[in-house]
């Protein structure tokens, strides 16, 4: 025990080093479904954040030309955002409930139909195991979390694991793994479909940035362009062709 | 009705069932997310120069100069992220990586294989989306911008007081 003691004190900074890496390792190897939601986080914060700043420190444009180009982009981020998000929302639940309720169902396949797949597998799953009473408990709680969160990595790993050290595991191996793919197939064509979405409302988005863009530029500027227009003030062209001041024109004219 | 028999066809096609299949290989998803983020910009950098163009409520000198940052970073972007973006999601390099981070998941095949798909996939996006695209884009279309708005100037004049006296004769 005393040497473990010395040796843990004499390796301390290892030992700490050795611990990130175990957690680093683990969260990663906890990191779930990257797709397009992902891809939008990353824009958002490249967008909002780091364009600014890098055109305003490397271009060499004056300050406020500088500024309206930078600006442009945070504006354009949260547009985006607000448009983005709520496609990847809503898409995706719709597609889920179409899929599952068999829209893209065809009759050689049911390749989307997660819920087709599932239905399957639990019922397969609760026959192979109706008699094991100390497993069933554990395999309701994952069921309940299937429910609730969908086939996550940890749900996989258990169903796995236990078809694994089942006895006759072959139909029920296969089922899961219908069950599996389907899962995945709905993932990834949701996200292809909602990047479609995304790229056709591009023109909305465009408009929409295209738009409001000025308008919050002018917000930002209105000061100094108070201030420019007390040095500078324009002459206005109403005195000119008002009525009025024509009629005294004219009236001073027949006098002279 | 129309819209979810086209969705029905589109989502059963060869092209999207095969590509669906291919997604299940790591470095093909990470490569399509990227080609899609990068589909997603050049498109909206397009859209945008044409706005900008056609927007009477941006002044002219503002105007020209936005659209060329537009169309400098659209092109810059395309190439910049499609060229960070595979290297490092290139499998040989991402093997040597995951390896020397994930070494405490060798005795666990599965738990490893897992973190190498979200690794190699959060590290070709952070590097081709974040630095690549937002710090060496910019970088590189401010630069092609500046050069082609003064190519013209005297070799003795300062840019600034050029950009300042085009603004005072159009005020």
């Amino acid at each position: 025990m005393r040497i473990d003691g010395l040796n843990n004190a004499s390796l301390g900074f290892k030992g700490k080093t050795a611990n990130f890496q175990k957690g680093f390792a683990k969260t990663f190897a906890k990191i779930d479904g990257i797709g397009e939601g992902a891809s939008i986080t990353f824009d958002f914060l490249g967008k909002a954040l780091v364009v600014p700043a890098v055109i305003m420190l490397s271009s060499k444009e004056p300050k406020e030309k500088k500024e309206y180009s930078a600006f442009k982009n945070p504006v354009a981020a949260v547009i985006q955002l607000a448009l983005e998000v709520p496609i990847l929302f809503f898409g995706s639940a719709a597609i889920e409930k179409g899929a599952n309720k068999g829209l893209f169902d065809t009759k050689d396949s049911k390749r989307y139909n997660e819920n087709f797949h599932k239905d399957i597998f639990v019922s397969e799953l609760k026959n192979t195991f109706s008699k094991d009473e100390s497993i069933s408990k554990q395999i309701n709680n994952n069921l309940d979390a299937i429910d609730k969160k969908g086939l996550t990595r940890k749900g996989t790993e258990f169903f796995e694991d236990l078809i694994k050290n089942a006895r006759d595991n072959k139909t029920l191996g296969e089922k899961f793994k219908a069950y599996k793919d389907a899962h995945t197939n709905l993932y990834h064509l949701k996200n292809r479909l909602c990047f479609a979405f995304a790229i056709i409302l591009t023109p909305l988005l465009c408009y929409l940035e295209n738009k409001f863009h000025p308008i919050i530029m002018d917000k930002i500027y209105e000061e100094e362009h108070k201030a420019e227009a007390k040095k500078h003030p324009k002459k206005s062209l109403a005195p000119f062709v008002s009525i009025e001041n024509f009629i005294n024109k004219l009236q001073k004219g027949g006098t002279r | 009705m129309k819209i979810s028999k086209i969705l029905s066809k589109a989502a059963n096609s060869n092209f999207m069932v095969s590509h669906i299949e291919k997604c299940k290989d790591p470095k093909f998803l990470t490569r399509t997310l990227l080609l899609t983020s990068v589909a997603k910009d050049v498109f909206a950098y397009g859209l945008r120069v044409h706005n900008t163009l056609n927007n009477d409520k941006i002044p002219e000198d503002k105007k020209r100069f936005s659209a060329d940052m537009d169309t400098a970073s659209g092109i810059t972007t395309a190439i910049v992220q499609i060229g960070t973006g595979f290297l490092i999601s290139n499998e040989k390099l991402q093997n040597s990586v995951a390896d020397k981070l994930f070494k405490t998941l060798k005795n666990n095949p599965k738990q490893f294989a897992a973190a190498k798909a979200s690794f190699s996939a959060i590290s070709t996006m952070v590097i081709a989306t974040l630095l690549a695209k937002r710090i060496l884009t910019p970088f590189i279309a401010t630069k092609i911008v500046y050069m082609q708005e003064h190519k013209n100037d005297p070799v003795n004049s300062a840019p600034a007081a050029n950009s300042e006296t085009r603004l005072n004769t159009k005020v």
